[in-house]
């Protein structure tokens, strides 16, 4: 009885640890970088800190491209400050190849796989891959803690759509390093509990207004504020009777006022570049893996308790 | 015995309950291609009425009169057509998860398609904007609001970290964006964003 419990324990425990080799496995088979097209131009390494700065991180000479000709480049950047420090590469262009069409028409494809390692030279997540398209490219920027280090693969490609007219010419890649600080973002109220009070609208709590401030006030009489109308002669408007109400109507057959013109709005200006406050806050992905899990927990969970209770029942 | 009964019924409920779990990803799309789909036809058929200056009542699919999946209750700002990725979606004004389920959403802090400035759309990698990584400089975005139909034109895109913001452009543009990786049935940290400028008509 024991030892089939033991061969179930073992078998579990051997089940376990297969799942996590494939889990492992997976993980850096995801991390590797892809494979180099050519011969990788290995730049050496960059230490970066918390202080903010852009850094040159070396060059690459491109020339007598053909339709399909690339090549690849690494460096890799290294935090050796106490803080994490946020990480952005971007490059520039320089040389015939990328003048000629200029400011953004050469079609040569740079693209960028970004790779974060931690101080035990595991990598950490998936690689960041910054696809091919502007000539002006800065890459997403990345978060290095201490001891932490980033492997940039670059790989640039003349498509095989670009003309001839691309051969010959010479174009220099110079790769920028762009640190800057990560702010310390204080503890949240909640925690430090010094939150303020909910306003008294929240709570509905409030005292109600006077009614100066909501103007509904009764108007007091005119003869108060001494701002009734002189008396009109009855022979120019309709007379009011004795009782009624002393304001003529109006004549529904005339014109009302007319409206003043509406305002043409102002042109409008093009605005100058900046950030569209907030503009990557919306939630775009679907938390897929997340519900399957959970569901998936549920169902395990479910199907564990029933095997228990037939295990019991059978006793 | 009693305990055993209990336990096998709390085991029941907690399956069924998973199963339920489970079943909101496949309600997910389903849902997200229905309403879409009706919202569309929604958006086209205002179109219509508007151009042929009818003013009805706000126009109804036939698909509002099945037992389908609820609707969002907001009408459409218009829809937006990619003629390269054979796409058509209808634009909802809002990029809460209420409006990105079931549509691609205008991001109110952004401009209005159409105006001077950079107008923000957003949507889900796993439904509309799952292929967006597949333009090219130079293909088409046509957006058709109420106010008229504008074409843009693909200039750039890039990978932006959510902390790093969406860069706007100097004059009538266009960004869509989405979660980075595309394949990612998650949320992420990056977006991938695509810029596009409006197309200016030929002399």
């Amino acid at each position: 009885m024991r030892s089939k419990r033991v061969k179930k324990f073992s078998l579990l425990i051997m089940t376990l640890l297969l799942a996590m080799m494939l889990a492992a496995g997976d993980r850096l088979a995801q991390a590797s970088p892809p494979a180099p097209a050519s011969a990788v131009n290995q730049m050496g390494t960059l230490s970066v800190d918390a202080s903010p700065a852009e850094l040159f991180a070396g060059s690459q000479q491109i020339g007598n491209l053909a339709p399909g000709d690339g090549a690849s480049g690494a460096f890799t950047v290294q935090n050796t400050g106490a803080d994490q420090v946020r990480v952005q590469v971007k490059h520039h262009l320089e040389g015939d190849l990328f003048q000629m069409f200029s400011p953004d028409g050469h079609p040569l494809e740079i693209s960028y796989s970004i790779m974060l390692y931690n101080s035990l030279h595991l990598p950490i997540g998936t690689a960041i891959q910054v696809p091919p398209f502007s000539s002006d490219q800065v890459s997403p920027s990345f978060l290095l803690g201490p001891d932490h280090r980033a492997v940039i693969t670059y790989e640039y490609r003349l498509p095989l759509a670009a003309t001839n007219e691309y051969q010959g010419k010479q174009g220099r890649v110079e790769l920028v390093v762009i640190t800057s600080q990560v702010p310390d973002v204080p503890k949240p109220c909640e925690e430090t509990n010094t939150c303020p009070k909910p306003p008294c609208e929240v709570t509905d709590t409030c005292p109600p207004l006077p009614c100066e401030v909501t103007n509904t006030c009764p108007k007091p009489p005119c003869e108060e504020t001494n701002t009734c109308p002189p008396p009109r002669p009855c022979s120019d408007i309709p007379c009011p009777p004795a009782d009624g109400n002393p304001t003529p109507k109006p004549d529904p057959g005339s014109n009302p006022d007319p409206k003043p013109d509406p305002k043409n709005d102002p042109p409008q200006k093009p605005t100058a570049p900046g950030l569209i406050e907030g503009g990557t806050s919306p939630q775009t992905g679907v938390p897929v893996v997340r519900m399957a899990m959970q569901g998936a927990l549920l169902l395990v969970s479910g199907g564990l308790m029933i095997v228990w209770a037939r295990k019991k029942r059978k006793k | 015995m009693k305990n055993g009964r209990l336990l096998m019924l709390l085991g029941a409920i907690c399956m069924l309950a998973g199963l339920i779990w489970l079943a909101q990803i496949p309600y997910f799309f389903y849902r997200s291609d229905a309403v879409g789909q009706e919202l569309l036809a929604r958006a086209k058929a205002s179109a219509v009425d508007r151009a042929e200056g009818t003013t009805a009542a706000p126009a109804r699919s036939d698909a509002d009169d099945e037992q389908g999946p609820p609707a969002a209750t907001s009408p459409p700002l218009g829809w937006l057509t990619i003629p390269s990725l054979q796409l058509e979606a209808p634009i909802l004004s809002g990029t809460d998860e209420e409006q990105i389920a079931v549509a691609v959403g205008h991001f109110q802090g952004s401009a209005a398609p159409g105006t001077a400035s950079t107008a923000l759309l957003a949507a889900h990698n796993a439904t509309y904007f799952r292929h967006i990584d597949r333009l090219k400089r130079g293909d088409e975005i046509q957006i058709a609001t109420s106010t008229g139909v504008f074409t843009y034109q693909v200039t750039g895109a890039s990978v932006a970290h959510v902390a790093d913001g969406v860069v706007k452009m100097g004059g009538e543009g266009l960004v869509l964006m989405t979660c980075y990786p595309l394949d990612a049935l998650r949320q992420t940290e990056y977006r991938y964003l695509v810029y596009a400028t409006a197309k200016k008509p030929r002399a």
